[in-house]
Parts: structure tokens; sequence; C-alpha cells
């Protein structure tokens, strides 16, 4: 049975605060800590170096708050660049209290993401896809000299996406949705608008946890 | 075949003729109630007619700074980008007052058949206020227009960056119908008088309101259709004799500290000409239908809020004691709750909707409206009790009216009674559409709860609501 303890952000969270509380619930969800011993309690400025957006987390015996701002009664701050939440090795400089070691540790683990490998997470994306979206998708992916090319799906249209698999990662990880992407040049979708706009929609939602 | 008359002119060529039209300048209001359209040359418009002229579809599934919809469909969309139509409402078409040689017609997004986009606000409202047709009554209603006037032109307004602007008025302090203030505002309003009067748009009263610089417009009530077709062309009026006279006019809701811009809707019901909101056998003469409409104004409340304050920035509005309503609540003559009831007589037994923000689409925030009260009708429901006292600081376990665009797009994502009034799959693209508007604002590096707007807000919408 997997530990459900719920993480609360606000009626008008931004998305990085919900992709924060993503992270912190699939972590949560991964060590099973148990939040009722005194040291893994308490709240934590997390300071952007590079946005003017700081968040405070409050870790509770029954839940995990994230919220917009900083609490002068934290137990810990953090710094480090918020913005780049989509990179793996994201690293947070403990700005002071440093007297509390175990709960850094303990923080950090639990903003740090974890990426699956891709075709672990395409293969769940897949599946979500075809649930909702008639369509057949190849994925080619270039990368370090492979050329790797995938097929799912027997739908009515056909969908060619092709990207390194580092932005497909991102896609597939819930890191980032399609059409962000494709704009930037990272992910070629050779489909319809149509399609395009459904499959950026079930990104987007896989990144948002819904409406 | 005889040509069909037209306005008191045998045909529709005869009154363009007769008003000296070579061009028509089509007007269509979008999702977001921004005005688009397209100058025809005559032989282009009538070759076109019944049906109307190519416009992309993307017009009405595009964002504000007119980025596409690329995170969510609607089954009228062509998957390649394609064209759609701006259908012409013939019975709007008017003279320009100043270009002696233009036409104005109001238009629906239709498809290329020719068949009604049911996204489109204006067949929405339509399709609403039918919809109560076959219940036996027709609608009434009006709307208080406020808005911003200042002296900057709008391109100083820009160079500006929308901070620091002298709003028209001689005080200093935020006063309401001060007349030194309307004075100041009377030649600018004079013109915009003149010009709705040329555009038969029918007005009752105007006047210094609350907020530096900030006038109210009230027209007649009038059919619901009509109404909307009024707002929107008060609203271009508003903007291009500013323009003309080196001033700027905003309908943004809170562009400034201080009051608001809010669009307060009134409406009642007839049965053919008898008023059906009054009855004077009953307690307060307060018909059962007025209570079950009322009820169903209550309940949809929260979720109509997304298409009462449809942007951002409409939630800047919200904050007790200023005016705009807190909880969906309802009283007699009592201006705190989101509906007040004037039951006093039959000929102005109304329900003042006050929740709306002056940056609604009047089209899509009418027929929410609408599709409430009906939703309580066809229910028969009751409403809560009727709020006595002011509907400010009320405790805190009375729940509030959503804050945010987002906790209105959920509201509303969860009401079934205004999704079948009004039709889930644009119910849906509307919430989503919100949800792109959301996230655009945030990936933008702005915050909701900063106590000043952002320039991402100013830039959306000072100059183009």
């Amino acid at each position: 049975m997997s530990y459900l303890i719920p993480v609360v952000t606000s009626a008008d969270a931004t998305p990085l605060e919900m992709k924060l509380a993503r992270v912190i619930r699939d972590n949560l969800a991964k060590y099973q800590p148990d939040l009722q011993r005194r040291q893994h309690q308490g709240v934590v400025n997390l300071i952007s170096s590079t946005t003017p957006f700081n968040v405070t987390i409050s870790l509770f015996p029954d839940k995990v708050m994230v919220r917009r701002g900083t609490q002068d009664n934290a137990k810990i701050s953090l710094s480090g660049d918020l913005a780049a939440m989509d990179n793996p090795n994201l690293s947070f400089k403990q700005k002071r209290h440093w007297h509390h070691p175990r709960f850094t540790r303990f923080v950090q683990q639990l903003i740090r993401q974890e990426l699956r490998p891709w075709r672990v997470a395409a293969e769940e994306f897949f599946e979500c896809v075809h649930e909702q979206v008639d369509v057949d998708i190849s994925v080619k992916v270039k990368s370090k000299g492979e050329d790797p090319y995938f097929e799912w799906g027997s739908g009515s249209e056909p969908v060619l996406i092709s990207s390194s698999s580092k932005a497909l990662q991102r896609l597939f990880d819930k890191q980032s949705i399609l059409i962000e992407e494709v704009v930037r040049g990272n992910i070629h979708c050779h489909s319809s608008i149509r399609t395009t706009a459904l499959l950026s929609e079930l990104t987007l939602n896989r990144l948002l946890g819904g409406l | 075949m005889s040509p069909t008359p037209f306005k008191g002119e045998s045909s529709l060529d005869q009154w363009l003729d007769r008003h000296h039209v070579r061009r028509i300048r089509t007007f269509v209001t979008n999702l977001d109630g921004f005005s688009l359209g397209k100058y025809c040359n005559r032989e282009k418009f009538l070759g076109a007619l019944p049906n109307g002229h190519n416009i992309a579809d993307v017009a009405l599934a595009a964002d504000a700074a007119s980025i596409p919809h690329f995170t969510f469909w609607h089954t009228f969309r062509h998957s390649v980008m394609g064209d759609i139509l701006l259908k012409p409402d013939l019975d709007t078409l008017v003279s320009d007052i100043k270009d002696n040689d233009l036409g104005h017609v109001i238009c629906d997004f239709a498809n290329l058949d020719g068949s009604a986009i049911n996204l489109c606000p204006r067949t929405k409202l339509k399709q609403v206020v039918q919809a109560v047709s076959d219940n036996g009554f027709q609608v009434k209603a009006t709307c208080e227009l406020e808005f911003f006037l200042f002296e900057n032109s709008f391109d100083d307004a820009r160079v500006k960056q929308y901070q620091n602007l002298d709003p028209i008025g001689s005080s200093p302090l935020e006063t309401i119908y001060f007349l030194r203030d309307s004075y100041r505002a009377a030649d600018f309003m004079n013109e915009v008088i003149k010009r709705l009067e040329w555009y038969g748009i029918q007005w009752e009263a105007w006047n210094d309101e609350n907020g530096h610089g900030q006038i109210e417009l009230n027209l007649v009530p009038t059919e619901p259709v009509t109404l909307a077709d009024s707002v929107v062309r008060s609203k271009q009026i508003i903007f291009e004799t500013a323009t003309d006279m080196g001033m700027s006019a905003t309908f943004m809701a809170h562009p400034q500290r201080g009051f608001s811009n809010g669009m307060h809707i009134h409406h009642s019901l007839l049965s053919g000409s008898t008023p059906v909101f009054f009855d004077s056998n009953k307690p307060d003469n307060r018909s059962d239908l007025l209570l079950h409409w009322v009820a169903g104004l209550i309940d949809t409340m929260p979720a109509a809020v997304s298409y009462l304050c449809p942007t951002i920035n409409s939630f800047r509005r919200f904050r007790e004691f200023s005016a705009p309503p807190m909880t969906a609540t309802w009283g007699e003559e009592n201006k705190s709750t989101g509906i007040r009831l004037i039951s006093k007589s039959p000929s102005t037994t109304r329900i003042e909707h006050r929740v709306g923000a002056g940056d609604l689409n009047p089209y899509l925030a009418i027929a929410a409206i609408l599709a409430g009260g009906l939703s309580g009708l066809t229910r028969k429901i009751a409403p809560p009790p009727e709020c006595a006292a002011l509907g400010w600081g009320l405790p805190e376990d009375v729940p509030r009216l959503p804050r945010s665009i987002m906790e209105a797009a959920r509201a509303l994502a969860q009401d079934q009674a205004l999704k079948t009034i009004l039709g889930s799959e644009d119910v849906d693209y509307w919430i989503k559409s919100r949800r792109h508007d959301w996230l655009n604002f945030h990936s933008s590096g702005n915050d909701p709860d900063d106590s000043k707007p952002s320039q991402w807000e100013y830039e959306r919408y000072f100059n183009i609501l």
C-alpha cells in the first residue's frame, strides 16, 4: 500500500509550485518517510536565485504544504535555481540554520527529481494517449549517434515525433508539454493541429495533475 | 424575384445607396470579449451574403496575444488550421457617424456552410435566450458600464507603461457623483453620447464613479442580445472617442489602486408584457418564479464567476468592503451581496447581478446568468435565507466566491447545471482557455498576489478590452 500523504498547494498555485508539489508527492510515496518523527517536521524556505519567486514548504505530521513566499519561522532556508526544476541534478545551498543537518538532508531528498528511463516513462505516456486520442504514433529518437525508432498504437492518424532523448525525457517524465517543446524546436511533431493540441493537452494535464 | 425590403428601403442595396455606404466593417466578439473584424468593400460584402466572409478559425481559438489555443481542442476547428465565417446580422447594420461611406455590422462566427458555431459568444447568448423563451418568458436586461478615463493618449499610456497616468477629474479623492469631476469629463461624454445615439444605442444616465477618473454609463433595458451588442459597440465607441480626443479609456477591471471597474447586470423576466418576478399576493411581492430564479443564480454563482470575472486582473477587484460582493448571497436593496433584489413595484422589479467585472464578455456573462436562473426555475429549488446584513466581513465559515481564475475554472468544471444549459464542450473549452491564460501569466514571471497589476496585464488588457 502506497504512503498517501496529502501535498497541498494554494488554489492559485503557480506551475512551479505544482511541479514542486508533484515532485514531493512522488518522493514521499517512494521513500515513505514517517512525518510523525519530529526531525522531519518544520518549515523550509526555498529561495530562488534566478526568479522573483520564493517558496515555502511546511512539513506537518499529516500533510505537506507548498506555498508562495517565505516565512520568518523557517527551520532552514535553501537557495538554488528554482527555475531549473527540470534539472534532475538540481542543488540547493543551505543559507542559514545550519544546525539541522538531518532535516536538511531529508528536505533535499524530498525535492530531488529522480527521472525514470525515458522508455519507461514513454510506455506510460502512450498508454495514457491511447485511451484518449485515436492516433498511431511513431517516435524517432536521435541522440549520441543512436537513431532508434519506436511505434505505438494503431489509430486512424499517423503521428511522427522526432527528437533527442533529452527532450523526450522531459516530455514523458511530466516535465514539459508537447507544444512548448515543438515551438522551441526541441521536438518535431508531424501531425494535424488537432492531434498536436490533444497530445499537448494530455502532457499538460499530466504536468499539472488535471484542473 | 423582387428584392427584400430592408429598414424602410426597397432593398439592402437601396439602403446602402441612401446612406452612401461603400465599405462595411464587420464586427465580432471573441471568447475574451475582444472586438475583431474586417473592412470589406461593398461588392465583397454583398457577394458573401447571406453567410458572410471568411476569417481564420483561430480568430475564435486564440488568446489575447493571438496565440492559437494549441493545448486544447474544439470540434469546430479545422485540423490543419482553416477558415470559418463571420455571418452578418443585417438587423445591426448602421452607417458610421464620421466616416461618410462606412457601415458597421455585427456578426456571429459560423461554419463554412453557414451553420452556427456553438462556441461563438453571441450565438451562445442567442441559444440561452431561446431556452428561456421556450419556457415561456422573455428577458429584459441592462448593464452598468464602468471605465477609467485618462488625460493621457493611448500611446502616451503605453510609453509610460500605464503607470502614473492622469485620471480625468478635479478631486484627488475617490469621490462619487461628484459634479466637478463629471464636468471635467463632460466634453468626452457628450461626444460619446452623440455617437451612441447615432448608432441607436439608448442610454439612461452617466455619472462620476468612485475611482479616480472612473465613469459609469447606464444603458436602457432591452432584449439581451441587443443589449450585449450595445455593450460591445459602446466600448468600441468609447475607445474610438478617446483615441480621437487624444485620451485613453480602459475597461480593465483593476488598472490602478483603489476602486475597480465592475459591470453589474440587471435583468427581469416578462410573460408577454407582464412582469413575472412581481406578485402582489406573495410576501414582499416576490413571485415563486423569482425565488426559484434567485435560487438558481445563487446555486451557480461560484461557477458563473468564471464568465463574470474572466481574466487574471478581474480577481484583483475582490476585497472585503471594497464594493464587489464576496459571497453567493442575496438581499433586498442590498448592494453588498452577490444578488441585489429590487421588488417594490411591477415595472421596476428586477435582479441586479453584482459579481461581474468590467472586463467581462457581455454575451457570455449574460448567458451564464440566464442559464443559472433558468436552472433554478427548471429544478424549482429554493434560495438560501436572505442576507439582511452586510455581505462583507461575514464569518470565515461563510464560503467566499472563487478568488482566482483557476478557482473559478474549477468551480465551473464541477457545475453540472451550467454545463447542461451552456453545453459541455463549450464550457470545457472555456475552462481550458482560462487555464491557458493562467499558465501564460505565471510562466511570464507574474504573481497574482502582487499588490499592483503586472505589465503583462496592462499590455494584454488596457487598451484591448
